[in-house]
């Protein structure tokens, strides 16, 4: 599993935490890989976990922007401050990528 | 002895062939799909759909950039998937959200829309935890500006 490029910001509100990421991936559809003359990339499948609990799983498409953003919301009891986030996507090259942080507020 | 042990297995590969077959049409990518019919057969079948208001869907009505189009998809239900689709692309599919557990359904993401000046509702198809399908589409057309991409 290798090393992935992903950004990750956790605001801790009332009741709810709200996540916003961001993974870089060129998400190339089929026309898009052609004209560059490269190999058609785009992410398959994402997954956050929150100590090894999923808070979040998307299966895209290449009609998902480039370096695909998400916000999302969570309970307070599925995330807490200072839990092991982990993000795991695989791509269409059957490559699996991971990113690893902390949640804190930043 | 060794003879018949053979045909019996040259028999056996015979009866699996239909089998593989049918098994390469299921392993069809969702995202090659370009019939809205035939998404909607291959991902629920022949269950009924049924239009739900409750899953409220925000898009922008004149996308500035075709290539980022914000799309927000907020219900207070709990649904164990929400599949995301823009009927009049070519290919309808932008994604799937297994939802887990407990999670609040208040999904923000950008999509890429490339229409040729054409415009295209989004449409939500949402599972409950019984199987039943619910359906909503966004109150109006997306019209994308351009992309910036490709």
């Amino acid at each position: 599993m290798k090393q992935g490029k992903a950004k990750i910001r956790i605001f801790f509100q009332k009741d709810v935490v709200k996540v916003k990421m961001l993974i870089a991936n060129l998400m190339l559809t089929e026309e898009q890989a052609k004209r560059k003359g490269i190999k058609q990339d785009y992410i398959t499948h994402i997954v956050l976990t929150a100590n090894d609990q999923v808070i979040f799983e998307f299966k895209p498409t290449p009609y998902v922007s480039r370096n695909p953003s998400f916000t999302f919301f969570c309970p307070s009891t599925m995330l807490h401050a200072g839990d092991h986030l982990t993000l795991i996507w695989k791509t269409s090259l059957g490559e699996t990528y991971r990113f690893t942080q902390r949640a804190e507020e930043r | 002895m060794h003879r018949r042990s053979f045909f019996r297995l040259i028999c056996l590969n015979a009866l699996c062939l239909p089998l593989m077959a049918q098994g390469s049409h299921d392993d069809q990518r969702l995202e090659d799909v370009t019939s809205m019919k035939e998404l909607i057969t291959l991902l629920f079948g022949n269950s009924k759909i049924v239009t739900d208001t409750s899953i409220t869907i925000k898009v922008p009505r004149v996308a500035a950039n075709g290539g980022s189009v914000p799309i927000a998809i907020l219900s207070k239900k709990h649904f164990k998937r929400i599949v995301v689709t823009a009927p009049n692309m070519k290919h309808p599919l932008i994604g799937i959200f297994e939802v887990p557990d407990g999670a609040i359904i208040r999904y923000f993401l950008r999509a890429k829309l490339y229409l040729s000046y054409r415009t295209t509702p989004i449409v939500v198809f949402a599972v409950d935890s019984h199987n039943n399908v619910y359906r909503n589409e966004s109150k109006f057309d997306i019209l994308p500006a351009g992309g910036c991409e490709g």
